[in-house]
């Protein structure tokens, strides 16, 4: 089933430099209980595309210039973009739930975490002071955090890196959202920490049915979590697949550039050079007319200057945008 | 790992404990709230409980009873079943004691008299009453408007900041002083009329801290995290940002409760302040310029207990803006 459309989703930033089109016509379904990874280095807008889906681009300067976000719930399907402010806060923690990069400064230091988990079920559930409690503690438990009735008691402050990330996520899934957004939820953590809140996530979908929007740009976190991979660059996605079309046969010169900068331990590597994708993302006030990746590209041609490329110009049958997949 | 429950609040209490002198204050502060709170027990001119006839009664709250003196008469020629209490100050701050005017401190008047024969004491305590009403009373307004001003401005930002930046500018440009006096020519005084017309002349300062604090606690992401759980924005306000900005409001406040008791005690002074038949510190001092000259008690008594108790607010101020500077933590 498919729970979330997005339909040529156009994201703005009207500055003093000029338009910054940080996101460009983003389109993508979302499926029932299946993870989708939104990879791109940084300042390619994925932070933005993640807000966007959720409202939260600060306007000015900022603006949904276009698009749709089609919702397609029990209560039937809706476009998030027409939706009232007031609908739109229902929807968020309830139905869409979302955890960020820096767990550290996710929790409100001046609450403890079991008030701050409480106030979000609260929020949308109501029920008496015991039964939110209660659910607290199931919360905690779900995501792993030992001892969850004195845990619930303490500050952010007192919990470790991981723990928070675990507290921030019971937050983000207090109300059992049918879609949760991460926007880099393990950068910040050591990686032993990072494969637990991974397997974590993992299970917690399994068990909650949920679907999640992962936005990295750790290409190792996208191979363990990834049913579809969209991959972003400039603003655009330049390739969506599934992850064994996007891992075993990439299309776009950019994703392949990208794979082959992760580093890997098969024989005949020793001693080389880890392969780079030379240059930087341009400016995205400042785009040019053709391909933006033109002027990192091994395989560019005048062709890509010229000419606005569209969604799948060499007939892949799927989203590659280049002339020469 | 010591599982210590250190809340902000204990921080702050810790480091604030370190200045002995702003300990010494908040026990001063402390003494005059709880001596203005018992006023009417501590100096008056009846008997806190009386027997007579049978009769139990507690003549203090009653305004129609016999005074102390007119007792002493009655206790003479009645039959003896008349017992009272007295107050351990026997004199209200009305009482014309017309026996001992202008009297210097002396055993039946602790610290002498005024011209009118009304004693020293009872007037500097009922008299604190109105220093304290006042300070409070009008910082706490000044505090609220403050607070939810600053708040507005500072997480909508935009034009509700820079309406409300204007007025902030705009107020402070004033000679506050000035403003009151002339609002107060107007509407005539009143303790009331003061107190309303310090707390909105004083906001714009808090207001300028709490938006200036809400700048700053806006970008940070436990209030996103509020946002994407779906709080809408009174409550991300009240909930998530004031409690940031609250410390230094405090700060702010016991401040202006000084600045406010100092502005009483100018108005009344200026006779501008509360009614002459209320006791007040500054037109104790007020009256006490005919007598300069002779009376030193006069001045001094009033003089010291304004100074004190200015004092006692501005080192609390002091040390809990030390206690929160995250740089002193030592």
């Amino acid at each position: 089933m498919t729970l979330l459309q997005v339909r040529n989703l156009t994201t703005q930033f009207f500055t003093d430099e000029g338009v910054v089109k940080a996101v460009d016509g983003a389109t993508f379904n979302l499926d029932k209980g299946k993870t989708l990874c939104i990879v791109g280095e940084s300042g390619c807008g994925k932070s933005v595309m993640s807000l966007s889906l959720m409202r939260l681009i600060p306007e000015p300067p900022g603006r949904i210039v276009q698009g749709e976000i089609m919702f397609n719930d029990v209560q039937g399907e809706r476009d998030l973009l027409k939706l009232s402010n007031e609908e739109m806060r229902r929807i968020r923690g309830k139905r869409i739930g979302m955890i960020f990069q820096e767990p550290m400064t996710s929790l409100n230091p001046v609450y403890t975490i079991g008030n701050q988990i409480g106030e979000a079920i609260a929020l949308h559930e109501g029920g008496s002071n015991k039964q939110v409690k209660e659910r607290t503690i199931r919360m905690l438990e779900l995501v792993g955090i030992p001892a969850p009735e004195q845990r619930m008691r303490e500050y952010p402050h007192q919990l470790s890196g991981g723990m928070r990330q675990r507290a921030m996520i019971a937050m983000a899934l207090s109300c059992t959202p049918d879609i949760l957004i991460a926007d880099e939820p393990t950068t910040a953590l050591d990686v032993t920490i990072q494969a637990q809140i991974l397997d974590l996530m993992r299970e917690l979908q399994r068990e909650l049915g949920m679907a999640i929007i992962f936005v990295t740009h750790d290409l190792g976190v996208v191979a363990e979590m990834a049913d579809q991979i969209a991959v972003m660059y400039a603003g655009k996605f330049v390739e969506v697949g599934t992850a064994q079309q996007i891992f075993n046969d990439p299309k776009h010169p950019y994703t392949q550039g990208l794979l082959k900068s992760i580093p890997s331990f098969e024989k005949g590597t020793e001693g080389k050079r880890l392969p780079t994708i030379p240059g930087v993302v341009p400016s995205l006030s400042n785009l040019p007319m053709g391909c933006a990746f033109a002027d990192r590209c091994e395989k560019v041609k005048d062709r890509c200057r010229g000419e606005a490329v569209s969604e799948d110009p060499c007939n892949v049958g799927r989203l590659v945008r280049c002339f020469y997949a | 790992m010591v599982n210590e429950r250190q809340t902000y609040a204990s921080m702050i209490w810790r480091q604030f404990k370190k200045s002995r002198l702003a300990v010494v204050s908040l026990f001063v502060v402390a003494a005059l709230v709880v001596i203005a709170l018992l006023a009417p027990f501590i100096a008056n001119e009846r008997p806190i409980l009386m027997r007579h006839a049978g009769e139990w009664s507690m003549p203090i709250f009653d305004k129609a009873s016999l005074t102390l003196s007119e007792l002493d008469v009655i206790k003479d020629s009645s039959s003896g079943d008349l017992w009272f209490i007295n107050p351990p100050i026997p004199f209200g701050p009305t009482t014309y004691d017309l026996d001992s005017v202008l009297s210097p401190p002396t055993k039946k008047h602790l610290l002498g008299t005024d011209g009118d024969g009304r004693d020293i004491v009872s007037q500097l305590i009922w008299g604190s009453r109105i220093s304290l009403s006042v300070g409070v009373v009008a910082i706490g307004i000044a505090a609220i408007i403050g607070i939810i001003f600053g708040l507005l401005a500072g997480y909508f930002g935009g034009w509700a900041d820079m309406i409300i930046s204007r007025l902030i500018e705009i107020m402070t440009c004033f000679p506050t002083f000035f403003l009151i006096l002339t609002v107060l020519a107007f509407v005539g005084p009143s303790i009331f009329n003061i107190m309303v017309v310090i707390g909105i002349t004083g906001w714009t300062g808090i207001a300028r801290l709490v938006r200036g604090e809400c700048l700053k606690v806006r970008g940070r992401q436990f209030v996103h995290a509020a946002v994407v759980s779906g709080a809408r924005d009174g409550r991300i306000m009240w909930r998530h940002i004031l409690p940031h900005a609250l410390a230094p409001v405090l700060v702010s406040v016991s401040f202006g409760v000084a600045s406010a008791i100092l502005a009483e005690a100018a108005l009344s002074f200026l006779g501008f302040g509360v009614p002459a038949s209320t006791a007040s510190w500054g037109s104790m001092l007020s009256e006490a310029q005919e007598y300069m000259d002779i009376g030193w008690w006069l001045t001094l008594v009033p003089g010291s207990a304004i100074f004190v108790t200015i004092m006692a607010y501005n080192l609390i101020g002091e040390a809990l803006r030390d206690a929160i500077d995250p740089n002193m933590k030592t």
